[in-house]
């Protein structure tokens, strides 16, 4: 007896030396995250692919916040509109820029690029006639306007070259504009009001400045929405730990309620969350350690999965009584447990280098979490157990139907739904924005004002082998876009070649720039005549000298003096080779795809990728989960060499994997590759459960403790998903429908066709 | 703009014969503002000088006032064009129309605020923004409003505003490079 308790303190200890381990390690290193990336395909081997994720995570648009103010009158919510803007822009260490439709490029804040003009766009003519219109406008201008700092500019550049440089920099945003602010009309017909904001380096707390900025202005009736990648992430996130937290709290609810229900017993109830709890730690501390992070929905999915590992204890527990001892019982039930915890913990491992490090993750997670459950279990439990605790209630023995009718109710529940999903049209999808853990309306808000704010994800893409190389060839598209526009073809495009001419281009800009003495008559014949005073445009005269000079502009030097230009991710090297992405925004996708066939461009779409991808790796992810239902139907079929009956355990599985899939078709839900995952448990507890009815029921107490036991593991399980059902989250909500609905009915057809008919006799 | 009362010329003034005493500002502002509650129209002359030349620009043309914050100038001399400010937009129209929103540009805000605010009798507007000073002699009486914001005193070192009795006679905008706008206000001919 003292052997047994030095033995269970010694084992325990171990344990507790692990578990603690793991929680110093993530109490140093945890991060979770939330961001989409890492369920995006990462292993592809396609280059330009590669290239546009790469550089797509690089751009500053991605972490655009749009915000947009509804809800009160249109002149209300302007007025908040501007006085927001205001005092953003009174916040340059948190924000790069804010756009609401005004005017607001100050040419003042660009003084750097002052004497870099007459590179950066072609010089104007500096005839007398040329000249004397300008400085006619500049006339005009200075009657109509006060503006002391618009004229003092335009004293040294008459010709607004600078200005018209940076004007083809704007991005030419499509909304309809109120008293100069940008404006969008819900289906209501109710405006709102947009600003599009550029976070500096992080966006959170640009978020919480946004949302503090725009309270002070707020009457009851204005309301804020803001959307945007970061928005959404920041939002995913706060929903995956409102979904863990009240998962929590169900999880602990129905353990309690079903120990206290079932088993009469506190310390069973302690004894049997062990294996949970330690799984749970050492999963995190494992994924953690190989990935640097954990990703928000592998820890609400991965706990919720884990919570299977109760199943365990609860085998152990129903299989309990006064004649073995809890190690020897646990003996007798270990060939089964192994075998189906080793079948699970295999499927998930099927998905590891599948392309997704946020799946890989996840496979990792459940697949330690359900290794360390059963050697828990092996381990640990039997030498903390004892028959005396378990207190079982008497419940009902499902009898099991006849071999005949056995085989037509399988055929009905098998091959049915498989008919009607094969009839129905388009139930996969494989549309990125399908796995996008953010709610439809926030998706739908993001798209329409990235769209409508000409930040697209269609691209060019333009290669070299060196910057100067890739500038010459971005500059010979641009007729050819320009023309693409006159024909409707596409609205607008942005090449990096606008913001940095090659050197080649720079240099022709400067062989057009006048002689000194010519330039100095010209001005001083025509300011003469129009009532200037001498000297007054020296400083004009000075910098186009001056430009005739100046070296030229290269990237890195542009870099520099025009960091906010966004130029670093329109021109880049990757690979050794050189390239630059030239956005562009199809008004007509029919049109492009035919204007594209008689160009020698690369286009690229963000979108079409990732679907691509998505469509390659769903077909992987399928392929893999039926070699895994091949597996275990020869693994049946090996068994049946000694026992014929050990066919009906493969009908759980099948039944549980169709049911699941007909319901989410019937709900009107398409099958997305998070289905595909949650499919895993689904054959897991399939396999588990048939293996209980089907081996572990040579008597009428063994079929009473299998009953006992998985009646109780399908009630915890299906309630726990059945409530992930309900998540605000809709890959997690997903997941948990497909698994409450497929557990459901592996437990049913596990209890009335996997039990042999002979059991218990 | 044939409705117009044209005997209700700019802020009332020459309409009626009105003649109120005006002690102080406050009164007069009130009176100014008692008047100006139907549209109204000018002719006036703007002489602006610049530092970059030998002679001012001289404009001419004709300036209406609808209460309570829109105003339009429309320029006949040297050049057609016309400038109208409503809600704080800024609309110049030549041959097409650009909008400019004077919240981003304070300097040129503050002057056709001033003259608006005025107009309107808000003085606790030009309270906030300005130094005021009144003068007010036989009648004939002169405003200086000097901005308490010390980036528009940068640029713009005082407003003056000159009338008698009701009338406001000329609008004077002095800068700190010397330069200078002065509008002078005369009755509407049509």
């Amino acid at each position: 007896m003292k052997t047994n308790y030095l033995a269970a303190v010694k084992t325990s200890l171990l344990w507790l030396i692990i578990v603690v381990a793991g929680l110093i390690y993530l109490a140093d290193n945890l991060s979770i995250v939330s961001n989409l990336e890492q369920f995006l395909p990462k292993n592809t081997r396609d280059n330009t692919t590669q290239i546009l994720f790469n550089h797509l995570q690089k751009q500053q648009q991605k972490h655009l916040i749009f915000a947009k103010i509804q809800g009160a009158d249109i002149n209300k919510i302007v007025d908040i509109n501007k006085k927001l803007k205001q005092i953003l822009l009174k916040k340059p260490e948190l924000f790069d820029f804010i756009a609401n439709g005004q005017q607001d490029k100050n040419i003042q804040d660009y003084q750097n690029l002052m004497q870099y003009r007459y590179y950066l766009t072609k010089p104007d003519d500096f005839s007398k006639l040329s000249l004397r219109q300008n400085l006619t406008e500049l006339l005009d201008i200075f009657s109509n306007n006060d503006n002391s700092k618009i004229i003092d500019y335009l004293l040294k550049d008459p010709q607004q070259s600078l200005k018209k440089y940076l004007k083809q920099l704007t991005p030419n945003a499509d909304f309809a504009k109120y008293q100069g602010v940008w404006i969008v009309k819900n289906t209501n017909k109710q405006a709102g009001t947009i600003l599009i904001i550029q976070p500096k380096n992080t966006s959170a707390n640009g978020l919480k400045t946004i949302k503090q900025s725009f309270n002070t202005l707020s009457n009851n009736n204005a309301n804020l929405v803001l959307s945007g990648a970061d928005v959404i992430a920041a939002t995913v996130q706060d929903n995956i730990e409102r979904t863990i937290s009240w998962l929590s709290w169900i999880l602990v609810l129905v353990v309690v309620a079903v120990f206290w229900y079932f088993y009469r017993s506190k310390r069973l109830m302690i004894i049997a969350v062990l294996p949970l709890l330690i799984s749970i730690v050492i999963s995190m501390a494992v994924v953690q350690a190989i990935f640097g992070n954990i990703h928000g929905i592998v820890l609400a999915f991965g706990i919720t999965s884990l919570g299977v590992s109760l199943d365990y204890p609860l085998h152990l527990f129903s299989h309990l009584h006064n004649k073995e001892t809890p190690a020897d019982t646990l003996k007798r039930l270990w060939g089964i447990l192994r075998l189906g915890g080793l079948t699970s913990i295999f499927s998930y491992l099927a998905f590891i280098g599948t392309g997704f490090t946020g799946l890989t993750q996840l496979a990792v997670f459940c697949a330690v979490g359900l290794a360390v459950s059963l050697l828990v279990v092996r381990f640990l439990l039997p030498k903390l157990v004892s028959h005396l605790w378990v207190k079982k209630r008497s419940i009902i023995i499902v009898k099991p139907l006849s071999n005949k009718h056995k085989s037509i109710v399988s055929l009905v529940i098998i091959m049915l739904p498989i008919l009607i999903l094969w009839l129905t049209p388009d139930i996969i999808r494989t549309d990125i924005n399908d796995i996008n853990p953010a709610t439809k309306p926030q998706l739908k808000l993001a798209q329409e004002l990235r769209q409508k704010s000409n930040y697209g994800d269609d691209f060019l893409l333009v290669e070299g082998d060196n910057a100067q190389q890739v500038l010459i060839k971005t500059e010979a598209i641009k007729p050819k876009l320009q023309l693409a526009i006159k024909q409707n073809i596409i609205a607008n495009f942005k090449l990096s070649s606008d913001i940095l001419p090659s050197k080649k281009l720079q240099k022709l800009y400067q062989s057009l720039l006048p002689d000194e003495q010519e330039l100095k008559q010209n001005i001083q014949i025509v300011s003469q005549d129009l009532g200037f005073k001498n000297q007054v445009f020296d400083d004009f005269v000075q910098a186009v000298i001056l430009s005739k000079k100046h070296n030229l502009l290269d990237e890195v030097e542009m870099s520099k003096i025009f960091p906010k230009s966004g130029l670093e991710s329109m021109l880049f090297t990757q690979n050794k080779r050189w390239y630059s992405l030239v956005s562009v925004d199809i008004l007509d996708q029919q049109k492009f795809a035919i204007w594209l066939k008689n160009t020698e461009f690369e286009y690229l779409s963000a979108q079409k990728i990732s679907n691509n991808l998505m469509a390659n790796y769903f077909s992987v992810a399928y392929q893999r989960i039926l070699l895994i239902l091949l597996l275990i139907s020869l693994l049946v079929l090996w068994q049946m060499r000694s026992n014929i009956d050990r066919i009906w355990l493969l009908v759980p599985i099948f039944s549980g994997v169709v049911m699941t899939l007909l319901v989410q078709v019937l709900l009107g839900h398409n099958i997305t590759i998070f289905h595909l995952l949650a499919l895993l448990l689904v054959i897991g507890m399939g396999f588990d459960y048939g293996l209980f009815f089907n081996q572990s029921c040579s008597n009428k107490r063994d079929l009473t403790n299998t009953n006992y036991a998985i009646f109780i593991s399908a009630i915890t399980t299906i309630s726990v998903f059945g409530a992930l059902g309900f998540s605000e989250v809709v890959i997690l909500s997903g997941m948990g429908q497909i698994i409450a609905v497929g557990v459901l009915t592996c437990f049913i057809s596990a209890a009335f066709i996997s039990t042999p008919q002979r059991s218990g006799q | 703009m044939q409705k117009i009362i044209s005997a209700l010329l700019f802020c009332g003034i020459w309409s009626s014969g009105y003649c109120a005493s005006t002690p102080d500002l406050l009164g007069l502002l009130d009176d100014l503002s008692a008047n100006s509650n139907t549209a109204s129209r000018v002719d006036f002359v703007e002489t602006r000088s610049a530092f970059f030349l030998f002679d001012p620009i001289i404009s001419k043309g004709v300036l209406e006032f609808y209460p309570p914050a829109k105003m339009i100038k429309h320029i006949y001399y040297p050049k057609k064009s016309t400038l109208s400010i409503e809600n704080d937009i800024l609309s110049i129209t030549k041959k097409t129309t650009k909008k400019v929103d004077l919240i981003e540009y304070p300097l040129l805000a503050i002057g056709i605020n001033a003259i608006l605010w005025v107009l309107s009798g808000d003085y606790a507007e030009l309270e906030e923004h300005f130094e005021i000073d009144f003068e007010d002699k036989n009648k004939h009486w002169s405003i200086y409003l000097t901005p308490k914001n010390t980036q528009i005193l940068a640029e713009i070192t005082k407003i003056t505003i000159k009338g008698a009795d009701n009338l406001i006679s000329s609008i004077l905008l002095n800068k700190s490079n010397g330069d200078y706008t002065l509008t002078v206000l005369t009755q509407n001919e049509n």
